[in-house]
């Protein structure tokens, strides 16, 4: 059975949003760890093809290598210790303007540790679109009241997306073919290289609009503004329970996180709740 | 019928009012204790009072004496005169250090028959000192029995005894707030504010860190003119003996050297230090109290016939190798006093840098001018100057050495002094010695010839801990006898602690020698002297020591001046006159040329060494007359 | 010999009874002092077993005479006077003649002694002897004799709070073992301007008891380590020379009589920029005064929190405009989209999808690759995406459609269209976006685009061929440049807020002024231009 298949595209913007807010409100590893397994499993039991699975994957890696790489320079926290160093703190002007770069071990662990955020939410978020067609999400986020006008545009984006995509392949093409390399042009020629591309794209896309808005007004559009919604089966009674704790769970969290911070910056501190500082300090 | 609001409202307040003039009225507290040893009737107090606190007694017999005695050691003796000759002048207790300490009584004469009143409060501000939340008043002593003795604090019928005192309070004049009071922790003075009298007695002037000059008048202290110095701290001031002007020095960015006119008090001229010596631009940045030592700071002014003589020091801080560093530059000026064209400087182009400088004197004739520069960075030991004050030109000078054990390199930051007669050249050299030369032979021969050598401080080694004390301040008498203060105990240089272990003995004195280095008196104070007058008429010579904190007791009644009459045959005990004790630090206290008054710069101190804050004292000056009986 | 080794090196005090302690001394005129290394004031500390002391023996007078002294002092058993020689007669006795002159006179000598290491523990008198005028005075005081060991025994360590308040109680308001200290951002600023503050310093206190029989004076030295190394951390300064300038370490006296407990404190402060957050060790070692070795040491771990307020301000900041524009947007949409007819409606939607086809698209797949490549630095390669593009088709559309709302409108739908399609849904895009939306609305209303006479129309309602004056371009590329710099700053700083990630202050401010700054300002006149062009077509 697909895990995905449970969850409505209404929970599964729900389960992004908890999990958007999950990857920020812990410090604890375990927990970010526990979390970032629990996502991988259900990609895993998605039943995603394994193209999509290899893009995952690769977006994953590069994403964890990325943040373990600049938290290994930036590491700003003692104790620390140099691997290597990439500018020394004696090199002339450079160094004593940057204070040196180097590589520190401790900064190699702390960031494997956050890029466990960047995971989790890289990881929903590709979960759910491999798994829901946009134009269910589209749906969904209408149900959940998002306003009339904004859901209008993005339909129009969903649906003109492929074509202004081969129009751009087609024009990139044709630059091409006029030698255009961006690769070797410096950074103001790709700009007006770039200008160049978007101006047909962008002419199409004003006589598109044009076309479109007489045609949809000659649909009554703007009177009573409406989306006609197909029925939606019945969510399960099941994961609607789950994620409201997980919501209920990570609200909690934030709030005693943010009594915690007062707590430790001398702002506010109350006798009661000590023992909300301890639970954050130990488990949060 | 009912009663409106406001009606019971009045009643109320007039119930009040009444009940508590009444309270107040009947308000006494009486001694919990009486002992009688002797013919001696001890009264136990223990009691706090403030100003308005009255001593009410009753009795039938003749009242020969009644001290009152204070937790500060301080004691108040209200005498008739023929009973106070059997009395001793001095009463005695023991410091912070275990040291046995005395301190002159108080001495009233008064006469007291049968009921009396002592104005308890405002007699202890006028003759003692500054009343503060721990001044208790501990007993009463007398040789008569009192049917009833008790304080109080109003009284509708009030008597007042004769009193006579040798030194009385007679007013004050607030000065304004200064951003960084002085603090317990730093063993330095901190405030170097300046008070000056003129020479008829009838003016006097203040240099105040508050960044105003004020020149107010000595009778009532009523302020004539003050003079701003915007982001300045004036730090010396001397009034002409002709009393036309007002000389005062500032540390500041500028380093200014003013000349005010003094019966206006505006400018007539000034001279801008900075120009020679550099300012904060040329240094790097220091934190905290310690930002004005980058500024010019004009000290020493001092004024013989048509000529000011004037010292303008700075520290100049660089980097190098990654570590700060001092760079101590000075110079010396002399001025025609009523132009302001200079006369000459030392060095004559430019400063001198890379040594730091003492004090600059000028013998009471006019004609020398000392100077002494020495630095330990640089390991060079102090050199002598001593200048012709006419001409700048460089009369002789001397190299001293150092006591090795102890120190790389001495230091002499109070200077060379000269004996009234010019014949003397005393420097007082941070290793404990006394280096006198005679000067005239040092004229003849151009170069130091040294008449004696007095060690005074050695330091002592406690354990592995060798403990020091400075010789901070020193001036001749008339006779040309040395009178040498010394300041806090310290640990050497090279101590493995900054913490000594004991006081040095000869630590917080005033001593009085004689050119053979004989001690003639010597008297034991108990904290770091700030500064000192000495001033004589036909008749009479006074010495005042103020005083300032003592860092290593932290005792807060250490704080004020003692007035020593050097008249008095005998040692200090004979000598001294009065203390009268600040809360705040004592900065500078002088005498009127007449002897007839004393003005005292006092200074806020935070009292507490941790973050915490603790402030005593207020920023004022007082000023007092000197009776004698 | 181990125990005399042990106790060899303690630098002990000697401990006279109250009781000797005159009220003048052997007599009136004269009184005789002994004093110890730090029996300052009460003279009252313990002597060592099998140690060496100076003690300092002092005649002073108290009358104004010339008087020939002579001073006998015998030592009791067990005490042996080593040095100086000039006044040694035998060990156990110290003689000296000397002359005083007047009051407060005083005479005086350090004398080496020694406590022999068999000497039972307990109370022993010195007696001394005063001839002066054909008179002489006998007295006794009393020292006390105790080993190292005792001392040990005596002393115990009731309480080490970290951090303490300023009574010198824990501070529960605080974490334990915890310090906080400024951002080096503010420390920065703050390093020429230090004032004594209790802000600045954090208090630790230490309860000592002292069950013994002696009173004894302890010295106190607090050390904090770095975790790994184990050296000293450099920062760490609580003294101050005589000039201002600090020097390392901290450590304190306290001095205890018997059964008496007392609280002393240190102040831990620092004014060097360098002092980091993270974990270090902390030990306090209490050990007597001047000896060496310590025998009381208390080791634990420290937590030094940095208090990131630029960051946390600019995510409080973030959060509060963008719940402010979401608010504005829901209460003021029909003054905002109103006007919008459908045709614009279409035209946003269209852009937002060009937007979501030639910026979130390549972005997302050159960042990661770049990102892996150059770490913090893909910013300039993914920049040229993420602000170039991005503002090209930003401004063209505003002089395409000039007025409130649009910009609002093509956020939201870009933002959506990543939402929808990539799932590009996370705590910060939900705070950022809005927040986006609402600065750029700002500056385009600074800017003056709004303005129907940015670009000109001839009298009869035409456009006219005339250039955009070079000063409205520029001014218009500054204020969008300021905005998208400002906004690059908050964006980063809530990154680091909520996934806590380190970056280096220079790096931000490269980022703010490559990213936000520099690239916008190079292609909002490229964007104006292409506007133009377009409105051309629209027209047309």
């Amino acid at each position: 059975m697909k895990s995905m298949a449970l969850f409505s595209p209404r929970q599964k913007i729900v389960l992004i949003l908890i999990s958007a807010f999950y990857a920020i409100s812990t410090d604890n590893p375990h927990l970010m760890g526990g979390y970032f397994i629990f996502m991988v499993a259900l990609f895993l039991t998605a039943g995603v093809d394994s193209r999509k699975k290899r893009v995952w994957l690769a977006a994953v890696v590069l994403t964890l290598w990325g943040t373990i790489f600049s938290q290994s320079l930036f590491y700003a926290k003692m104790p620390r210790t140099i691997l290597f160093s990439l500018i020394n703190k004696d090199t002339p002007f450079v160094g004593a303007f940057t204070g040196g770069l180097n590589f520190y071990k401790e900064g190699i662990e702390y960031g494997f540790i956050q890029a466990m955020r960047f995971g989790i939410t890289l990881t929903c978020g590709l979960l759910v679109c491999f798994t829901t067609e946009s134009k269910d999400i589209l749906r969904a986020a209408i149900r959940l009241k998002l306003p009339y006008s904004l859901s209008f545009m993005v339909s129009i984006g969903l649906r003109f997306i492929p074509l202004i995509v081969a129009e751009t392949k087609t024009v990139v093409s044709a630059q091409r073919m006029r030698g255009f390399s961006p690769m070797r042009s410096g950074l103001i020629k790709p700009i007006k290289t770039a200008r160049t591309v978007l101006l047909p794209i962008l002419v199409n896309s004003i006589r598109r609009s044009s076309m479109l808005s007489l045609s949809v007004e000659s649909r009554h559009f703007g009177r009573k503004q409406a989306f006609y919604l197909p029925r939606e089966k019945k969510e399960n009674i099941f994961i609607n329970t789950a994620l409201f704790c997980l919501g209920l769970l990570i609200i909690t969290m934030g709030i005693i996180k943010a009594f915690y911070f007062l707590y430790l910056s001398s702002f506010f501190y109350l006798p009661e709740l000590r023992i909300i500082y301890s639970l954050a300090e130990k488990y949060i | 019928m009912r009663v409106p609001k406001r009606r019971i409202i009045f009643i109320l307040l007039l119930f009040i009012v009444v009940a508590g003039f009444t309270f107040l009225h009947f308000y006494r507290v009486s001694p919990f204790k009486v002992t009688e040893s002797d013919g001696i009737y001890v009264y136990s107090f223990n009691k706090k009072f403030s100003l308005s606190d009255i001593l009410i007694f009753k009795t039938e017999a003749k009242i020969g004496f009644l001290e009152l005695h204070f937790s500060n050691n301080r004691v108040m003796r209200y005498v008739r005169s023929e009973y106070g000759n059997n009395l001793s002048s001095l009463s005695e207790w023991k410091d912070v250090a275990g040291r046995t300490r005395v301190s002159p009584v108080v001495r009233i004469q008064s006469f007291f028959t049968g009921d009396g009143t002592i104005n308890l409060g405002k007699d202890y501000c006028r003759y003692s000192g500054t009343i503060n939340r721990d001044t208790v008043l501990e007993k009463v002593v007398s040789n008569v029995f009192f049917d009833e003795i008790f304080l109080t604090n109003f009284v509708i019928n009030k008597q007042a005894g004769q009193t006579v005192s040798f030194l009385e309070k007679i007013g004050e004049f607030p000065l304004r707030k200064i951003d960084t009071p002085a603090t317990i922790e730093n063993s330095h003075v901190q405030i170097w504010e300046n008070v000056c009298t003129s020479k008829d007695g009838k003016y006097f002037a203040v240099s105040s860190y508050d960044s105003y000059v004020y020149f107010l008048d000595s009778k009532d202290g009523r302020m004539l003119w003050h003079y701003h110095v915007p982001d300045g701290k004036l730090t010396s001031i001397v009034i002409s003996d002709n009393g036309k002007y007002v000389f005062a020095g500032e540390q500041s960015a500028d380093g200014n050297f003013y000349c005010l006119n003094a019966d206006t008090g505006k400018l007539v001229w000034k001279y801008s230090t900075s120009s020679d010596l550099g300012s904060i631009s040329d240094s790097l940045p220091v934190s905290g109290i310690w930002t004005g030592m980058v500024k010019p700071n004009v000290r020493d002014v001092i004024i013989r016939g048509d000529t000011v003589y004037i010292r303008s020091r700075r520290t100049r801080i660089i980097e190098v190798d990654g570590e700060r560093q001092k760079i101590k530059i000075g110079r010396i000026y002399a001025f025609d006093y009523k132009t302001g064209s200079l006369k000459w400087a030392y060095p004559k182009d430019g400063k001198m840098e890379g040594y730091r400088s003492s004090t600059l004197h000028v013998s009471a004739n006019g004609k020398y001018a000392s100077w002494v520069i020495f630095d330990w960075d640089k390991e060079v030991n102090p050199r002598v100057f001593v200048f012709d004050a006419g001409t700048g030109n460089i009369l002789w000078q001397y190299q001293c050495d150092t006591v090795a054990k102890y120190f790389k390199t001495s230091t002499a930051y109070s200077g060379a002094i000269f004996s009234p007669d010019a014949k003397f050249v005393s420097v007082a050299l941070n290793d404990g010695r006394l280096v006198i030369f005679d000067n005239n032979k040092s004229l003849k021969k151009g170069r130091g010839v040294v008449h004696n050598i007095i060690s005074l401080t050695t330091p002592i080694e406690a354990g592995t801990v060798p403990v020091m004390t400075y010789m901070t301040r020193s001036v001749f008498t008339r006779n040309n006898q040395l009178v040498v203060l010394t300041g806090h105990t310290y640990t050497t240089p090279f101590a493995s602690t900054k913490q000594p272990p004991l006081y040095h003995p000869n630590s917080t004195s005033i001593f009085c020698l004689d050119m053979d280095g004989e001690l003639l008196w010597r008297f034991t104070a108990g904290s770091n002297p700030s500064s000192f007058d000495l001033k004589y008429d036909q008749d009479n010579e006074y010495l005042l020591v103020s005083f300032a904190h003592n860092v290593r007791s932290q005792d807060i009644n250490e704080h004020g001046f003692y007035v020593f009459d050097l008249t008095k045959k005998g040692g200090s005990f004979s000598k001294i006159k009065a203390f009268y004790h600040t809360d705040g630090i004592c900065v500078d206290a002088q005498l009127t040329h007449d002897l007839n008054k004393v003005f005292a710069i006092e200074a806020v101190i935070d009292m507490d060494d941790t973050p915490r804050v603790d402030y005593r004292g207020k920023h004022r000056v007082s000023f007092f007359e000197i009776k004698n009986d | 010999m181990i125990k005399r080794t042990s106790i060899i090196f303690l630098v002990l005090f000697l401990c006279l009874s109250t009781k000797a302690f005159p009220d003048a001394g052997i007599s009136d005129d004269y009184l005789i002092r002994f004093e110890l290394p730090f029996g300052i004031g009460s003279n009252q500390t313990v002597l060592g077993k099998g140690s060496y002391v100076n003690a300092l023996f002092s005649v002073e007078s108290f009358v104004h005479k010339k008087e020939d002294i002579k001073v006998d002092i015998i030592l009791p058993e067990g005490l042996k006077a080593i040095a100086p020689q000039e006044v040694i007669a035998d060990s156990g006795e110290i003689q000296a003649e000397f002359t005083l002159r007047t009051e407060n006179d005083i005479w005086y000598r350090l004398v080496q002694l020694y406590v022999q290491p068999d000497t039972l523990e307990g109370k022993y008198d010195i007696s001394y002897q005063l001839t002066f005028g054909g008179k002489v005075y006998k007295k006794t005081v009393s020292c006390w004799i105790a080993s190292q060991d005792y001392i040990k025994e005596s002393i115990h360590l009731l309480r080490f709070s970290v951090p303490a308040d300023k009574e010198g109680n824990p501070d529960l308001k605080r974490q334990e073992n915890t310090f906080v200290i400024k951002e080096a951002n503010s420390r920065l600023l703050n390093s020429f301007n230090i004032k004594k503050s209790a802000h600045d310093a954090e208090l630790i206190a230490v309860e000592l008891e002292n069950t013994g029989k002696f009173p004894v004076t302890l010295s106190l030295d607090y050390v904090i380590y770095d975790k790994n190394t184990g050296r000293p951390i450099e920062w760490l300064a609580n003294l101050r020379d005589e000039q201002g300038f600090d020097v390392p370490g901290i450590y304190t006296q306290i001095f205890l009589k018997p059964n008496q407990k007392d609280v002393t404190m240190l102040r831990i402060a620092s004014q060097d920029i360098s002092m980091m957050q993270g974990d270090y060790k902390q030990k306090l070692s209490i050990g007597v005064f001047a000896a060496e070795g310590a025998f009381i040491t208390e080791e634990r771990p420290l937590r030094v929190e940095e208090l990131n307020t630029t960051i946390a301000l600019s995510a409080i900041l973030s959060v509060v405009i963008s719940l402010l524009g979401i608010v504005g947007m829901l209460v003021f949409r029909s003054a905002l989209f109103g006007g919008l007819t459908s045709r614009e409606y279409i035209l946003i939607g269209l852009y937002a999808a060009i937007a979501f086809s030639l910026v979130s698209i390549p972005t997302t797949i050159i960042y990661n690759i770049f990102h892996a490549l150059l770490g913090p630095f893909s910013f300039l390669v993914t920049g040229i995406f993420s602000e170039m593009i991005f503002y090209l088709l930003l401004i063209s559309l505003i002089v395409l459609l000039p007025r409130r709302g649009v910009i609002l409108c093509f956020i939201f739908a870009k933002f959506l269209l990543g939402a929808v399609i990539l799932g590009k849904i996370t705590a910060l895009s939900i705070i950022w976006y809005p927040m986006r939306a609402v600065m750029l609305e700002a500056a385009l209303f600074i800017s003056g685009l709004y303005e129907k006479d940015f670009l000109p129309l001839d009298v009869s309602g035409h456009r006219k061929k005339t250039r955009i004056p070079k000063s409205k371009m520029l001014w218009v590329a500054f204020v969008f440049g300021i905005t998208d710099a400002f906004l690059a700053f908050i964006s980063l700083n809530i990154t680091m807020f909520f996934y806590r990630l380190f970056y280096a202050g220079w790096y931000i401010w490269a980022y703010v002024l490559i990213s936000g700054f520099l690239y916008t300002f190079i292609v909002v006149p490229m964007g104006i231009h292409l506007g133009q062009r377009l409105k051309k077509v629209a027209v047309d």
